[in-house]
């Protein structure tokens, strides 16, 4: 993302509205980078490559949590 | 280069290639340190590392199998050059981060650049010699290379080791 990584994107979408729910997906998974993504306000994290049935699982614990 | 990160980087390029092409017959060959990154085929995805390992990491693959992998990875054969070619900065991405983050893990910080994709290594701006760990990487789909040159500032000079990884 040119100018802009994920854990800012985060941040910022959750100023424009704080009710988001945001699952981030990243090939960077490492503990500061998860703990970083999750405090900027991400619901969940997820590490590519993504499989079908745990975005699902991880869409219905996010939207019913 | 270090042993671990050899192991870290054979290992999860592997892993990373069975599950983004949802297929096990992927293996890798035996890991080869060097003087210089090889780039030889025509595409190669490029990912820039800075922090405490400085350099570069290339996946390089024939146009044909760039093709090929691509379209396993999204499950159509009629996929446009620039999904292709997105797949394929994908595929780099995943395997440069989730080996980083393993990395990131044992006390360093490595940043990596966003993908870049050339379609002719010819182009590419010749690189300094720098010790090249190679990796060749055999799928369904074609052979691809993963050329993996990094200075590593922490680690002593004096077990710079160059040839076949044992």
């Amino acid at each position: 993302m040119p100018g802009l990584d994920g854990v800012e994107t985060v941040t910022r979408i959750c100023q424009l509205n704080p009710q988001a729910r945001i699952i981030m997906v990243s090939s960077l998974s490492y503990q500061d980078k998860v703990k970083e993504a999750l405090k900027a306000g991400a619901k969940h994290f997820i590490v590519k490559p993504i499989k079908p049935e745990i975005l699902y699982r991880v869409m219905v614990d996010v939207l019913t949590s | 280069m270090r042993l671990e990160f050899v192991k870290a980087f054979t290992e999860i390029t592997q892993s990373v290639f069975i599950e983004a092409l949802s297929d096990n017959e992927v293996f890798t060959g035996q890991p080869c340190l060097t003087n210089t990154p090889h780039l030889q085929n025509t595409v190669v995805a490029t990912i820039e590392l800075t922090g405490d390992l400085s350099g570069k990491i290339f996946l390089q693959m024939e146009r044909s199998t760039a093709i090929a992998i691509g379209e396993r990875m999204l499950g159509s054969t009629k996929s446009s050059g620039t999904l292709i070619t997105s797949c394929i900065g994908e595929l780099t991405s995943m395997v440069v981060g989730r080996t980083i983050s393993w990395i990131n893990d044992q006390t360093y910080q490595i940043n990596m650049s966003p993908p870049v994709i050339t379609l002719d290594s010819t182009t590419l701006a010749p690189m300094h010699e720098l010790e090249t760990l190679i990796i060749d990487i055999k799928t369904p789909q074609g052979k691809t290379v993963l050329n993996v040159c990094f200075l590593d500032a922490g680690y002593n000079a004096t077990n710079k080791v160059t040839g076949n990884v044992h």
